[in-house]
């Protein structure tokens, strides 16, 4: 008998899932508005006012799940303010420059003020509601470039920290590639097109609508070849079965993440398309259903550690 | 390495599997009972060894491994034993990833927990390379073997080795363990155990396995993830014994795992650019 190497899984599950899935959405989502933004024009305004909706709340909703996570609220102080009690630390200002947890609660933090003036300028837009002088400070600032690339930048953190961190460890599956973080960040990109892709089709014109099949139908391409390499990886490294023939992981993965989240997309958005939902008001459905998609990945990765140790 | 670290040398050619040490440990640390209703319902026990615990964890700092070898055709056994617990690594992955600064090096080079400054995240859980550090459900936090920093402190050593009867458990300054380990293998090679090497430093013994399904296998010393503050001497592959041949540290993903995100977020860009863009491209094209 040989003793059994025990790899102990950190315990993350539903909370941190939903709560990742939900700061995908809300970065994914600030993602898009800077590219429909920067690669865009008037005509998108409409669902580009209305995107604008979106961050701030489910970045308000990622640290209530986290936090409710710990158990208890305020220890969540302790990832930004050194504590009393960790004496060897300098300065009042905690950052563990080696953790990607602590990059990710930093680049959290800092990204939050965006979603933020995204919100109330977009509130005055598509509304007409203005808080005194906030609205005016979020309107001037929403229309600066420097403003708008640096919340992209920070867009693109949030998307991609949650996947380094998990490649960041000695666990199964996840720490067996580089992949984790690209993967992260296309499908958080994925959950922005999809948000964009429910309100052009509650709100947009045919043109917006087919600057989003085109994104959608991009990014999912994108996030295929990037599927394809990391499972390929997992392949040569023999823990391949772990997420893709697990009874835990393995359907959801293949029907949700690969077949809604990505294969849909490229089969009725692309240029190639099915001639179903081609309407612009059926954009909701395409849109509903590859976030459906995402979620699916967000699960099927992040217990495939769980179902790594359980092989 | 912390000048004067102090740790453990782990000889498991001494180690009859008493479980003093899981007791001391349990005791000094006052430490509770895994799963009281699993103890007292008598299904606690994972019952196909005289192993009890089955694993480190939250309330197990300490565990006596016991590994069974028997041929095939029952001519020839061992039994293997070796008391497991951290090993204060000298690169320590729980401590690298640690947010909040709770997980610390001590001035003793071993690594600590401050209990009140952890958020019970449990990055540290999937960093240990080992799967040493564990979540206690009832605090909320994260605990492991602290080598007893409070009885360092007062100049004593472990609780463990001072209850280890036959020495398997030697506490010390490291310099001075690696020392009495390098002793030891010579002293266990001219008797005829060439399968004996060091896990954890590299002190230049080799040998070749003389018993059990990996025999005629070679076997070296080996240095692991900087060094080892608490190191084993083996007889076996380190597998065997249920520790990893090549522990590696999270930190090795890292960067490579950034630049991939970055490039793969560039590309994301682009493509998403030049699709929004594409429609000004087929209605120019159009006129």
């Amino acid at each position: 008998m040989t003793a059994s190497t025990y790899l102990l899984s950190p315990e993350w599950e539903w909370l941190i899932m939903l709560a990742l899935f939900a700061a995908g959405i809300a970065s994914g989502t600030y993602a898009i508005m800077g590219l429909m933004h920067f690669g865009g024009d008037e005509g998108d305004r409409p669902v580009l006012d209305r995107m604008g909706l979106v961050p701030m709340p489910f970045m308000l909703l990622t640290p209530i799940l986290l936090t409710l996570d710990l158990g208890q609220p305020l220890r969540f102080l302790n990832l930004l303010f050194t504590s009393p009690g960790a004496a060897e630390r300098p300065g009042p200002i905690m950052f563990n420059t080696a953790s990607p947890m602590s990059w990710g609660s930093w680049a959290m933090i800092v990204f939050a003020p965006f979603t933020l003036v995204a919100f109330l300028a977009s509130l005055e837009r598509v509304r007409g509601t203005t808080i005194p002088l906030l609205t005016p400070i979020s309107k001037a600032l929403q229309g600066n470039v420097i403003w708008l690339v640096v919340g992209e930048l920070l867009a693109l953190g949030v998307s991609a920290y949650s996947g380094v961190l998990i490649n960041v460890t000695n666990q199964g599956v996840w720490s067996d590639t580089y992949l984790m973080g690209g993967l992260f960040i296309a499908f958080s990109e994925l959950s922005g097109i999809a948000v964009a892709a429910i309100i052009a089709g509650r709100v947009g014109n045919a043109r917006t609508a087919e600057g989003v099949r085109n994104v959608l139908f991009g990014s999912a391409i994108v996030s295929a070849v990037l599927l394809a390499v990391w499972l390929a990886n997992l392949q040569a490294l023999g823990s391949f079965t772990a997420i893709a023939a697990s009874l835990l992981v393995g359907p959801v993965f293949w029907i949700g993440a690969v077949g809604v989240a990505v294969l849909l997309p490229i089969v009725t958005a692309g240029p190639f398309g099915l001639r179903v939902w081609q309407r612009t008001d059926q954009l909701v459905i395409l849109g509903a259903l590859v976030l459906l998609g995402v979620l699916a990945f967000r699960y099927a990765t992040f217990f495939s550690a769980i179902a790594f140790i359980q092989r | 390495m912390t000048a004067n670290a102090k740790g453990m040398f782990v000889d498991t050619t001494l180690c009859t599997g008493c479980k003093a040490c899981q007791v001391a440990c349990k005791q000094w640390n006052e430490l509770p009972m895994e799963d009281e209703a699993a103890v007292r319902g008598h299904t606690a026990f994972i019952g196909n060894s005289y192993d009890n615990t089955g694993h480190l964890s939250a309330t197990n700092w300490r565990h006596v491994k016991f590994i069974e070898q028997i041929t095939p055709d029952r001519t020839d056994a061992r039994w293997l034993m070796m008391s497991d617990s951290c090993k204060h690594c000298e690169q320590a992955g729980c401590l690298e990833v640690c947010p909040t600064g709770a997980l610390y090096r001590t001035q003793f080079g071993s690594v600590d927990i401050h209990q009140d400054v952890c958020i019970g995240c449990r990055y540290c859980v999937g960093a240990c390379p080992f799967g040493v550090i564990d979540f206690n459900q009832r605090t909320g936090r994260v605990n492991k073997c602290i080598l007893c920093q409070d009885r360092m402190e007062t100049g004593e050593g472990t609780a463990c080795a001072k209850s280890c009867p036959t020495a398997s458990l030697t506490f010390g300054k490291v310099d001075d363990l690696k020392q009495v380990a390098a002793a030891r293998v010579r002293e266990l090679h001219a008797q005829g155990k060439s399968d004996a090497y060091i896990y954890g430093w590299d002190l230049g013994n080799s040998g070749v396995i003389t018993q059990g399904p990996n025999k005629g296998t070679a076997v070296k010393d080996m240095e692991v993830v900087g060094g080892l503050n608490v190191f084993y001497l083996l007889l076996d592959k380190p597998e065997i014994y249920g520790l990893p041949s090549a522990p590696q540290l999270p930190q090795r993903n890292f960067v490579p795992s950034a630049g991939v995100a970055l490039i793969s977020a560039a590309v994301l860009g682009v493509t998403g650019l030049a699709a929004f863009r594409r429609r000004r491209l087929a209605e120019t094209a159009a006129q």
